[in-house]
């Protein structure tokens, strides 16, 4: 049986992987108790509580600039994995691209514009966007 | 008030040590440092928003002792009734002004709940389970009399007739940690701040002084990424840092510097932290699998 299909990781993504207690009430994604959101009252992944709450946490303009004082980090944050998701949804989404290191093919995270190693990746020439080795997970 | 005392009241041994002793050094884990670090967190935010109002308070019940007194020395209240009066707001004066007192005493740097929280926070995310990280935190205030470097000649500015500058140097957040794919990342934070005290004579001819601050924060960050995982090339920086490449047999070190200049001595962003070790990792393509295409 598959484990949880949550990703874990900020600057760098990995897979999960440990034991699915549920499934992910907007996704449908087993997933672990770690990445159960309290916040939703455990209905709902982490990921998908983050990209429904994660821009009013980090205020993104359509263009991906963020504002000079990020709104992300309220003074009364619990600094929980609520927050640290909603912040790396919002990071995300303002232009950092990821390397994710694993193997799950979901397309969950089709709109982070993640890096991972591809097998017809052999061009070490460039860093390019749209290069060889940058394959889109 | 209560909610803060309360809060004051609810920390454990170990985490009124933290806000006594305002320094915290060693190797914790991330999530042992946040579940004991969150309470003195909100102890102190509660704090800072109640300790206007405590003090305002504090001289209220001040001035109504004084008043009730004038009024009962007038024989307008008899003593009977006007010294318990008078006592009861005095006493309820010095309740205020004692605890607005004590939590000054303890009160934490901002920079504590609005930059270091929220940076360990999502290194938490990169690290192992368990995995401990160095941490060395000073959590006095950036213009605290220890952290004072000098102060220049006094000098005029406008209509400012005297102008000291206070000079201050806070080396306040250090550390380091492994995370899970083998990358280390470490930090070290300096700022220098600049106090400039400046009295003038209004029109009424009263002097007045207030302080304005300004802030040079030094923001260092050295990624080590392992070859296994990562090969490193060059790239032109998408934030405003200057970065070194320090290739080794196994290793790659890239060493990120910027500064982040501010108008007042408040906490500035994480973003531009957690922003330069996102740099290292822009700059870092997975390498490719032994045997395989590379």
């Amino acid at each position: 049986m598959m484990g949880c299909e949550c990703r874990g990781g900020f600057f760098a993504l990995r897979d999960c992987d440990q034991p699915v207690a549920t499934s992910c009430g907007t996704c449908g994604r087993g997933v672990c108790s770690r990445h159960l959101s309290p916040a939703s009252g455990f209905t709902q992944c982490l990921d998908c509580w983050a990209q429904g709450h994660g821009d009013e946490q980090q205020k993104v303009a359509d263009d991906g600039s963020v504002p000079a004082v990020d709104r992300s980090v309220a003074d009364d944050a619990a600094y929980d994995d609520d927050w640290a998701y909603g912040y790396r949804h919002g990071f995300y989404r303002s232009g950092y691209a990821p390397i994710y290191f694993g193997s799950h093919s979901s397309r969950y995270y089709d709109t982070y514009d993640t890096r991972s190693f591809d097998d017809d990746y052999g061009d070490e020439s460039g860093f390019s966007e749209g290069d060889g080795g940058f394959g889109d997970s | 008030m209560k909610k803060t005392l309360a809060a004051l009241n609810a920390l454990t041994p170990e985490q009124k040590a933290v806000l006594q002793e305002k320094r915290l050094e060693g190797s914790y884990t991330p999530q042992a440092m946040l579940a004991l670090l969150r309470p003195v967190s909100e102890f102190d935010r509660l704090s800072d928003k109640s300790r206007v109002g405590i003090g305002c308070w504090s001289a209220v019940f001040f001035v109504l002792a004084v008043v009730c007194l004038i009024v009962t020395a007038n024989g307008v209240i008899p003593w009977l009734l006007g010294a318990p009066l008078i006592l009861g707001l005095l006493g309820a004066f010095l309740f205020f002004l004692v605890t607005v007192i004590r939590l000054s005493k303890v009160d934490l740097s901002n920079n504590f709940r609005q930059i270091a929280l929220p940076f360990v926070a999502i290194l938490r995310e990169d690290m192992e389970k368990g995995e401990p990280m160095q941490m060395k935190l000073d959590l006095t205030a950036p213009t605290a009399k220890t952290k004072k470097t000098g102060e220049s000649d006094a000098y005029a500015l406008g209509v400012y007739y005297k102008v000291v500058d206070h000079f201050y140097r806070d080396a306040w957040f250090e550390g380091s940690a492994w995370l899970a794919d083998g990358s280390s990342v470490s930090w070290a934070i300096v700022e220098d701040i600049t106090e400039s005290m400046r009295t003038k004579r209004n029109a009424r001819g009263k002097h007045k002084t207030k302080s304005k601050y300004r802030k040079i924060c030094h923001l260092a960050v050295d990624v080590t990424l392992p070859h296994k995982e990562y090969s490193v090339g060059a790239a032109e920086p998408s934030i405003d840092a200057k970065v070194k490449v320090k290739p080794a047999e196994k290793r790659t070190t890239l060493r990120l510097k910027r500064k982040v200049k501010i108008k007042s001595n408040e906490p500035w962003d994480v973003r531009a932290l957690i922003e330069l070790v996102a740099e290292a990792f822009r700059r870092a393509k997975p390498a490719a699998p032994a045997g395989g295409a590379a």
